[in-house]
Formats: C-alpha cells, sequence, structure tokens
C-alpha cells in the first residue's frame, strides 16, 4: 500500500486506533473494518436517498409530486421500499445457473463499493488514497460490467441474455472514451492520485485550466459517464420497452435492490470523478470558503454540492431524452467519441508541453 | 363493368336490392375473378374479409375498394360443404389477406389452399370447432336470450 | 501449428425465439408477438392474438341494435365514440333515419375530441416507448382535460356509448362549450412544448427518421388506413371521401406525408390533432338546436339487408358490416377494425429490423390491442 504524505485523517484514524487497541495487525485490521461499515451504512443511505431524489426529480420533471407520504415530504419512502424488497420472496426460474446468478449481485455491488473507497470527500477524507487511484477507479468498475453479464447469462433468460450482452458492449466501449477523458486531464496533472488531482486544482479548476481540451474532455466524460452507469439514453441493458427489465429480469426482492443500488452508487462514482478531475473536487469556487474554518466541513459541503449537481445533469438527461437503438450507440463511440478524444488527448499533450494552458 | 364480368364468369350473379354492387362467384372463379378485379378494375384495397355462417352454407364475404374512384364491390362465396370448406388464398394478391384468413380459419373453419401459415390465431391451437358457427354450442359460455 | 482461418460466411448464429409479450411493457396491451431473432435483428415476426379476445362479432349476433353500441365500446376503447358512432350511423342508414342536425354536429365534436384524446395518449406511449419516460406525464395531464369534458356530458370517460341509433343519449352539459373552448387555445399552447421535448430532439429524429419504410403500394395491399396509411401518402380519410355526420359542413385538411417511414406517420398524427382543433372551432360556436333524438321504435328491427358503415377512428378505417335478416338481433355483424390490418403491416416491415426499431414501429402503428382481437 502506498499512502501519500498528505495528511489523510483515515490513516491517522487507523494507526491511531491500532495504537489504543494495541492488537498489532488485529487492531489495524479492526480499524478497516470499522471504516467499511461507516462506509456501508454511508452509502446504503446514500443510495437510498440518490433513488428518492431521482424520483422527486422526475416528478419535477413530470409536472407530478413524487413520494410525499412516508415520512416528511416523502423522506422514508425509500427505506420503506428497501424494507419491503428485503422481506420479499426470491422468486426465480429454476433453470438458473445458480452460481453466477448469485455472484453476479455481489460483483456489481462490491465494485461499485471499491470504487468508492479511493474518491476524497473532503481535504484528506479518502478511504484508500492510493497513488494510482484513478487507474484503480477504471479497473474495478470494469468489474461490475462482469456481473451484469453473468447475471444476464446465468438467470437463462433470453431478455436477459440480450441485455447483458447489450450492457457489456455498451459498457466495454464507452470505458475506452471515459478512460480517454481521464487520462486528458492526468495529461495535465502529471499525478493518477485523486487527492493529488484535486490539489493541483487550488490554482483553478482543470475544467477552466486546460480550455478547450478540458471542456471536449468533459463533455466526453459526461456522455461517456452517461453510459456506463446505464442511463437514458444508454439505458439498452434494461431498455424496459425492448427487454423488459433487461439483465434483471430474473431477479426480484434483495437481488434485483443490489442491482438497483449498484446503478445509483455508480451514477455517484462517475459524478465524483468527473467532479475530482474537471471541477476541484472538495475545493470552493474561488476559495470563498477557505478563511471560515472546518476545511474539511466546508470540503464535503462543496463536494456534494457539485457532485449534486452533476448528479442533476444525468437525471435531467434521463427524464427528457429518448433512447438510443444499439447499432446508433456504437456509432456514436466508435466513429465519433473515440476518435475525437484521440486527437482530444494529443492536444492536450501538446498544449502541456508548451505550457499553453493556465 | 357487370356485363364485362358476366361475359367473363357466366357463372356470376349479382344481387339486385344491395346498394353496393355485390357479387356471388362460385369457388372456382373466386381467384380469377379477384385478380381481374385488382388488375382491371383498380380495386385494389381489400377492405375487410367477412367469414359468413348462411345456415346451410358457409361463405366468406370480401369487400373491396378502389383507392382511387373510392367505389367498392362485394364479392361473395359459399361453400356448401361445411364439413371441408376449401378454398384459394388471396394472400398473393392482398397481402392484408394474411391475417384476415386466418381469423376465417380460425373461427369459421375454411381452409384456404397456398397459405403459408394455416393456424389458428386467435383461440389455442387445440380448440375444437369453430365458434363463430351458428351450430356452435357452449352451455356453460354462453348466454342465449 | 496449423492457423486456422475463419470466414465471418462461415460463422453462423444460431436463431432464437423471444416473445414479446403478451405482458411487456411496449405491447400496449396483452399483444403477443412471437419473433424469430438472430441476435439484435428480427427476422420474422409471428403474431399469436386472442389474449383478450372476447368475440364480440357473436355476441352481437345475440344482442339487439342498441345494445351493440355498448358493445363496440370496448372494440377500441380509445375511440370509442367514432365507433359508436359506426354502428348508430350504420343502423340509421339502414332505417333511413334522419337524424337532427344537433345531433349530427354533437357527434362530429366528440368525434374529434375522441381523436384528440386518443393521439395524446399516442404520444405519451409512442415516447415511452422510443425511452423518453417525461412524455406520458405531459400527455395524460392533457388527456385528462378532454376525459373531464366527456365526463360531465357523457357520463363517463372512456366507453362512452353517446351515441344511440337516431340521436345521442344525453344533451350537451351546459359547461361543455365553455370548457372545450378553453381546451382548444390549452391544446394549440402545449403541442409546440412536445415538439420541443420529443419531435425536435436528434436521438429521436434519428430514431424516427428512415426506419420502417412503407410504400404506398404496400400500405394499400397490406390494407393499412389511417395515419398508417396517410404517413405513406395514400388518401384514405373517411372523413373527406365520404363525410358522415356534421363533417360535410367544416372545412379541414388530410394530412398526407409521402415519406412513408416512422416520423412521417408521427408528423400525421401531430398534425392532425390541430386538423382536429380547427374542426371543433368550426362547430363549437354554433350548435343548432333542434332536439338530441330523432324518433325511432323502442324495438330497433333492420330491414333484411347488408350494410356497411365505416369511420374514421383515430386508429383508421372502421367498418361495420350489419347482415341483417329483418329479426330484432343482426344476422352477422363483422367489426371490420384498422389494428387488425394494420398489425398485418407491422408483420411485413418489421422483418430484418433492429428489435429497438420493430418497438419504434410498433409504436408508430398505435394499436389498440381490443381492436386487434374483438
Amino acid at each position: 500500500m502506498i499512502l501519500t504524505n498528505t495528511t489523510n485523517y483515515f490513516s491517522q484514524f487507523i494507526a491511531y486506533f491500532s495504537d489504543t487497541i494495541g492488537w498489532g495487525m488485529g487492531g489495524q485490521i479492526l480499524a478497516y473494518v470499522l471504516i467499511a461499515i461507516v462506509y456501508l451504512i454511508f452509502f446504503a443511505l446514500a443510495g437510498l436517498y440518490l433513488v428518492y431524489l431521482e424520483r422527486r426529480v422526475a416528478a419535477f420533471f413530470q409536472l407530478r409530486l413524487g413520494p410525499n407520504r412516508v415520512g416528511p415530504w416523502g423522506l422514508m419512502q425509500t427505506i420503506a421500499d428497501a424494507l419491503k424488497l428485503l422481506s420479499k420472496e426470491i422468486f426465480g426460474t429454476d433453470r438458473k445457473d445458480k452460481l453466477l446468478y448469485h455472484t453476479a449481485y455481489y460483483l456489481v455491488i462490491v465494485a461499485a463499493l471499491i470504487s468508492l473507497s479511493v474518491i476524497p470527500f473532503s481535504n484528506g477524507i479518502a478511504a484508500y488514497d492510493i497513488n494510482i487511484g484513478v487507474f484503480f477507479i477504471s479497473a474495478v468498475s470494469s468489474v461490475g460490467i462482469l456481473g451484469l453479464l453473468i447475471g444476464g447469462w446465468g438467470s437463462n433468460n433470453k431478455y436477459g441474455v440480450l441485455g447483458g450482452m447489450r450492457s457489456g458492449l455498451q459498457m466495454i466501449s464507452y470505458e475506452l472514451s471515459s478512460g480517454l477523458a481521464i487520462l486528458t486531464i492526468v495529461l495535465m496533472a502529471g499525478s493518477l492520485q485523486l487527492s493529488e488531482i484535486i490539489h493541483q486544482q487550488q490554482a483553478g479548476w482543470f475544467l477552466w485550466r486546460g480550455h478547450i481540451p478540458a471542456l471536449i474532455a468533459f463533455v466526453i466524460f459526461v456522455i461517456a459517464g452517461t453510459a456506463e452507469s446505464n442511463r437514458t439514453p444508454f439505458d439498452l441493458p434494461e431498455g424496459e420497452a425492448e427487454l423488459g427489465a433487461g439483465y434483471h429480469t430474473e431477479y426480484s426482492g434483495m437481488g434485483f435492490a443490489w442491482f438497483f443500488l449498484a446503478e445509483f452508487i455508480n451514477m455517484f462514482i462517475i459524478s465524483a470523478v468527473g467532479v475530482t478531475l474537471f471541477l476541484g473536487g472538495w475545493l470552493a469556487p474561488f476559495g470563498i470558503t477557505d478563511g471560515l474554518g472546518m476545511p474539511w466541513l466546508w470540503g464535503f459541503i462543496w463536494f456534494f454540492i457539485k457532485v449534486g449537481l452533476m448528479i442533476f445533469l444525468l437525471m435531467w438527461f434521463r427524464w427528457t431524452f429518448p433512447r438510443l437503438r444499439i447499432d446508433q450507440l456504437l456509432t456514436l463511440e466508435w466513429k465519433y467519441l473515440l476518435p475525437i478524444g484521440l486527437v482530444n488527448i494529443i492536444l492536450m499533450a501538446v498544449l502541456v508541453y508548451y505550457h499553453l494552458v493556465f | 363493368m357487370k356485363n364485362k364480368l358476366s361475359n367473363k364468369f357466366p357463372n356470376i350473379e349479382f344481387a339486385e336490392d344491395l346498394e353496393l354492387l355485390t357479387m356471388t362467384i362460385p369457388q372456382e372463379d373466386y381467384l380469377s375473378l379477384m385478380q381481374l378485379l385488382r388488375d382491371e378494375f383498380g380495386f385494389d384495397y381489400l377492405f375487410s374479409m367477412t367469414g359468413m355462417d348462411w345456415g346451410k352454407d358457409l361463405g366468406i364475404t370480401n369487400h373491396l375498394e378502389n383507392t382511387n374512384t373510392h367505389e367498392m364491390v362485394v364479392v361473395k362465396v359459399l361453400f356448401p360443404d361445411r364439413e371441408n370448406p376449401e378454398i384459394e388464398t388471396l394472400e398473393k394478391i392482398w397481402k392484408t389477406a394474411h391475417l384476415h384468413e386466418r381469423e376465417i380459419f380460425d373461427l369459421f373453419g375454411i381452409n384456404f389452399k397456398g397459405h403459408s401459415v394455416m393456424k389458428r390465431i386467435m383461440l389455442t391451437d387445440d380448440w375444437e370447432g369453430h365458434p363463430m358457427r351458428k351450430d356452435w354450442m357452449d352451455e356453460t359460455k354462453m348466454i342465449i336470450r | 501449428m496449423e492457423q486456422v482461418i475463419y470466414n465471418s460466411a462461415d460463422l453462423k448464429s444460431q436463431e432464437y425465439f423471444i416473445n414479446m409479450g403478451p405482458q411487456h411493457p411496449a405491447a400496449h396491451g396483452v399483444l403477443r408477438l412471437i419473433l424469430t431473432m438472430d441476435g439484435e435483428m428480427v427476422k420474422n415476426i409471428e403474431p399469436d392474438l386472442g389474449y383478450i379476445h372476447r368475440s364480440i362479432e357473436k355476441q352481437c349476433e345475440h344482442e339487439g341494435y342498441k345494445q351493440i353500441i355498448h358493445l363496440t365500446d370496448r372494440l377500441d376503447y380509445l375511440s370509442s365514440h367514432m365507433n359508436n358512432e359506426a354502428v348508430a350511423l350504420a343502423i340509421e342508414q339502414a332505417m333511413q333515419i334522419e337524424v337532427p342536425e344537433r345531433v349530427k354536429v354533437i357527434r362530429t365534436i366528440m368525434g374529434e375530441l375522441t381523436r384528440i384524446a386518443s393521439h395524446l395518449l399516442w404520444w405519451g406511449v409512442m415516447g415511452m416507448d422510443v425511452g423518453a419516460l417525461t412524455t406520458f406525464m405531459y400527455a395524460f395531464r392533457d388527456r385528462e382535460m378532454i376525459n373531464d369534458i366527456m365526463e360531465e356530458t357523457c357520463g363517463a370517460r372512456l366507453t362512452m356509448s353517446y351515441s344511440t341509433p337516431g340521436g345521442v343519449m344525453f344533451d350537451l352539459h351546459p359547461n361543455f362549450v365553455n370548457r372545450v373552448k378553453e381546451f382548444i387555445p390549452h391544446l394549440r399552447s402545449v403541442i409546440p412544448k412536445y415538439d420541443e421535448l420529443l419531435t425536435g430532439n436528434i436521438i429521436f429524429q434519428k430514431r424516427m427518421k428512415n426506419v420502417g419504410f412503407l410504400s404506398a403500394q404496400d400500405a394499400i395491399s397490406l390494407g393499412a388506413s389511417g395515419p398508417v396509411a396517410r404517413g405513406s401518402g395514400v388518401s384514405c380519410d373517411r372523413r373527406i371521401i365520404e363525410p358522415y355526420s356534421a363533417l360535410s359542413k367544416v372545412d379541414f385538411k388530410e394530412i398526407l406525408y409521402q415519406e412513408g417511414d416512422n416520423l412521417a406517420r408521427y408528423n400525421v398524427r401531430m398534425k392532425e390533432m390541430y386538423e382536429s382543433l380547427h374542426i371543433i372551432e368550426q362547430l363549437i360556436d354554433n350548435i343548432p338546436d333542434d332536439g338530441i333524438q330523432a324518433k325511432t321504435k323502442a324495438l330497433i328491427k333492420l330491414p333484411k339487408g347488408e350494410f356497411l358503415q365505416r369511420v374514421e377512428t383515430a386508429r383508421g378505417d372502421f367498418g361495420v358490416y350489419i347482415v341483417s335478416d329483418g329479426k330484432k338481433n343482426p344476422y352477422r355483424v363483422k367489426f371490420r377494425s384498422p389494428g387488425f390490418s394494420n398489425l398485418n403491416t407491422l408483420m411485413e416491415i418489421g422483418k430484418n429490423q433492429l428489435l429497438g426499431d420493430l418497438i419504434a414501429i410498433s409504436a408508430t402503428m398505435d394499436f389498440v390491442i381490443p381492436d386487434i382481437d374483438r
């Protein structure tokens, strides 16, 4: 494990905790487990409230009220839904491939949760701040694709297979573009570590400093990110009008809920990575709250405001755009986004070499 | 037109008292009459095909329309043989006949020779009888006043 | 090591079947299509109907003529008023009843309102089928206004059974004229918003243009009617060819598009809503006042003979063919439903399309399944 020298509250906590408890390696592991539990609880709730937010935003776009009965402003609605899903009978076909069927949703949710560990939520708050953070995220989130693929395959359902194949096709394709968009920024930052990338943006967000190529990269990243999180206009894997429910057709109860939750956490990750790379992460815009004390709290607030805006953007897409067709999806990626991304990265390299970025 | 058709098909009968030009044609001339109506008289729109049970005979009533002049003709064909009524398909002349003929096959039991998929469409494959016939009875499902 | 060279022609993929329906989010009802697929490509479409087959034609043989009208609501429930009207007109034509002018005007206004409601619903689910979920809510908001108007006058929101042989069931509600007059400018103002949301969207345009091509020749051969045929440039609007009710008194255009693709069919319906508004506008201000019911006998017996009446419903050319033997029940009633023939059209043009395109095409066909099954 390679930790950087910058302050990391989590590593401090681990060191402090294991020293106090004094079990040597055991104390360290216990500290890790505690952090993991905090993350799990936090993201179970965050996932649920993203669902709530999605429903409220959808209602806002559709001239409705949305959930407003359970709890104040319907805040408890999704929690009630989760409880309902937990208590539901797991209902599925007999002819599934049991191992693949049940592995699938764990893969998806675990991949989503692991990616979260490297994201810096505030100054020095990232569970696992490694120097290859960006690379780690793209690597781990690819494992999620495998989950969708084997979930569709293992459930022995034609809609499932079609949906799984579509998701594999789509996510592998769009991973290239989002990878290139990320690389464009890495070229500027000269580091793969997320906290380092944010620190570099104290002089100005990369979206601003990288001007034209960064803007292009941002647009590509948002498009590819939408595609990777399987949301409209790229929701072909589960395109309900075509495939029923796509890869999770045969899942019910909690199995379905994991997929559903993972989708929302993925959306959060995409937004968080986008915010970290392009919009300065937890940095305050123009440093307006820098002198006010409690920097980690302000970091949190700014991070979540920015991520919230990104998520709102993705939701906006979902509730306005129609769905692409499978060949249009691939045309868009292989004929437009990928070449543009490649040219863009060369442009960025040239700009960085001649110090033409701000 | 009436004369032309009578010359060509001596066995054709025209109904007198109906609003639309209605003709009854023997089974063997059916296909050639329909082809002629489409190719020469421009009745290119098969509006509907209606299966009929005239009590004694089964029948088909075809409504044809000319899409340019919007005239209509009605062509009827009768089947005295209630057990194995059979006739040529119109599928090759009008593609729309495909579904109409399947419906008639299903509900009246008239078989269409040369039809591409002569299977039941409304009812299940193991259904017995043809419910739109007048002599079809189902004591449990039908209420007759 | 021996090198194996694969030729793409040797690599055959296996065809497989999938069932689209009977319960499927994109089939607006219980339509089951058995698709033969090669990967994402639809190779063959085989419909399996009958999931909502109630044999209404057979039921009609056992009902009196007045009762038949109530059964026709259940055919194409989205254009129930036009179906009612078709039967009423057929009976009036057979018995040579002259209905009052007021009835004619009311029927036409109601018919056009129903058509708008149907097209609105179609627009909503059309958007859903291509993945734009918001359209549904927008369309339903405005359709609700029509339903409210209907409810006030007819007492029902969907299956109105408002026309009777020789007239209409009730007189217009006092609010009717005002509410319709409020509705017309409202819809005029929202349809451009619909266009902004969906029609102009680049993704939507790409999904629609040059997809599901239907030539005029094929449209005629396949028995297509209504907006499906008019999207291919076939002039088939019964309202113009053979104006019934008060349609001869109004002036409106038949919307024709020559392209024959999805977008053409889409545009036909969108433009038709304006035309329907235009028709209502011309009639709403001076509804004549000469009664709502012609004198008919309590028990209607049609003279011996065969009667055909065609009307233009929201889906196309709806025909009622009544064979009467002079008794109080019809001898045979045939409902020629536009959806049945349009389904044949889908079977033809849906072949060799991607699955996503098939959904889009079937959306532009605007099926109502009870209309197909009857």
